[in-house]
């Protein structure tokens, strides 16, 4: 196992042999031999499928924990089938993951459930792009050069006077948004705009401004109208801008994290 | 103890477990059994219904936990009241031996009683939680079946989750 380059493709055909299905009750009809089988009675009565479930009350790194336990705890641990078990439980939250290096794959992932960071060598790939997407203790990464398999909607849009194309979209409920950024002369009310495109209907574009305070927020769209849900705290906000004016921001299930490129704060914001 | 059947206009189901205790439950107990419930419902439960795979010391304990939840949902207190006295019931109930936890979650999940299921999944869970790997091998009496350097290679695979 030495040299292995990923977390989770372990083969766990190897430890498959001792998991033997055993009638878990069986030792339980003869009252007399309750004391000598006790030394291996626990195991007995938990069959993969109920310890699988206890594991996946637990938080994400203490699964991986009890994957030390041993070889038929770290084939649950390791499968599939188990780790798409864990990551569906409402019970975890989606993590986030910042790169520390521009050259190595090293980062850190948060996981808010324990506020926790861990430090996480990731194996060595050979790109010079890629995405991140890491929530409940899964990591999945696109990397631009590999990329294969997945549509390509291009929108094109008007010029629009003024402003210039920022490089952050989502795309939410069938809506593309796009950020734009004013290249100035307009004042100072007017700095972002959104362009919406609705891909599903391929309706034409729709151009929304916002201005913004000097402030970290979040507001959220109902139709073309912005409703602020929260803003970040002034003390918070202190302390969190005054190392730079940049911030990354991601959002998913229900959480939204804002992590400032030149301090080591992360806000999470948990909608609802 | 069966003449009760006649005495009550609540309908009793007799439960026996397998070392063969017969448990009388009211019907408001029993529905909850979901393994059982298609018997009830069909009239197939008599005269007792055999649960092969629960000892009386743990049936008696889960009859319990189903008897209050039962009195609780139907008891006419408000809702939040309910819910509080089921999480103080919830709690007290499983501070039980490890071992007895372990059998309830397996009888909860045989007779198909979601809510104990999950109790007892969720209680085991942050017993592992707050424990060492040598602390877990001993409450599960789980034997070390990795070789010194296979131990070595999954701790170091999973080296992120220990710090």
């Amino acid at each position: 196992m030495e040299g292995e380059t990923s977390w989770f493709s372990h083969c766990i055909d190897n430890f498959k042999n001792d998991s033997v299905e055993l009638d878990p009750f069986l030792e339980l009809n003869d009252k007399s031999s309750e004391e000598v089988a006790d030394a291996v009675f626990v195991d007995l009565i938990l069959p993969n499928d109920l310890l699988e479930r206890i594991l996946a009350c637990l938080p994400v790194a203490s699964i991986f924990k009890a994957g030390c336990v041993c070889k038929r705890w770290h084939a649950i641990v390791s499968s599939d089938r188990s780790l798409q078990n864990f990551s569906i439980l409402p019970l975890q939250k989606p993590w986030y993951f910042m790169f520390t290096s521009s050259d190595e794959p090293v980062g850190y992932a948060y996981d808010s459930v324990l506020q926790k960071w861990y430090g996480i060598n990731l194996p060595y790939i050979e790109a010079s792009s890629w995405f991140i997407a890491l929530s409940c203790g899964a990591l999945a990464i696109s990397v631009n050069k590999l990329s294969h398999n997945y549509n390509a909607f291009i929108a094109k849009s008007k010029q629009v006077p003024g402003w210039q194309a920022g490089d952050e979209s989502v795309i939410c409920d069938g809506v593309m948004y796009f950020l734009i950024y004013s290249t100035g002369g307009g004042g100072t009310d007017n700095r972002h705009g959104l362009i919406l495109y609705n891909l599903t209907s391929q309706m034409p574009h729709s151009l929304l401004m916002k201005s913004f305070i000097s402030a970290i927020g979040i507001w959220s769209l109902n139709g073309k109208e912005w409703q602020e849900i929260a803003r970040v705290p002034h003390k918070l906000f202190n302390g969190f801008g005054e190392f730079d004016d940049v911030f990354a921001s991601s959002g998913t299930v229900d959480l939204i994290y804002i992590q400032s490129y030149g301090a080591p704060i992360l806000l999470v914001y948990e909608v609802n | 103890m069966s003449s009760s059947t006649e005495l009550t206009e609540k309908k009793v189901f007799l439960l026996k477990s397998l070392d063969g205790v017969i448990f009388e439950v009211e019907e408001s107990v029993a529905v909850q059994l979901e393994v059982i419930r298609e018997l009830i419902e069909g009239d197939c439960a008599r005269p007792f219904i055999s649960l092969y795979n629960v000892t009386s010391e743990i049936l008696a304990l889960v009859i319990e936990y189903c008897k209050h939840h039962a009195e609780t949902c139907s008891g006419g207190t408000s809702a939040t009241i309910a819910d509080e006295d089921l999480k103080t019931f919830d709690n007290e109930f499983m501070n039980v031996d490890e071992n007895i936890l372990l059998e309830l979650c397996s009888a909860a999940d045989y007779l198909d009683i979601k809510s104990l299921f999950e109790l007892t999944c969720r209680t085991l869970a942050s017993l592992i939680k707050d424990r060492t790997i040598i602390e877990v091998r001993k409450m599960f009496n789980v034997e070390n079946d990795f070789s010194v350097v296979e131990e070595k290679a999954v701790r170091k695979e999973f080296a992120w989750a220990f710090k």
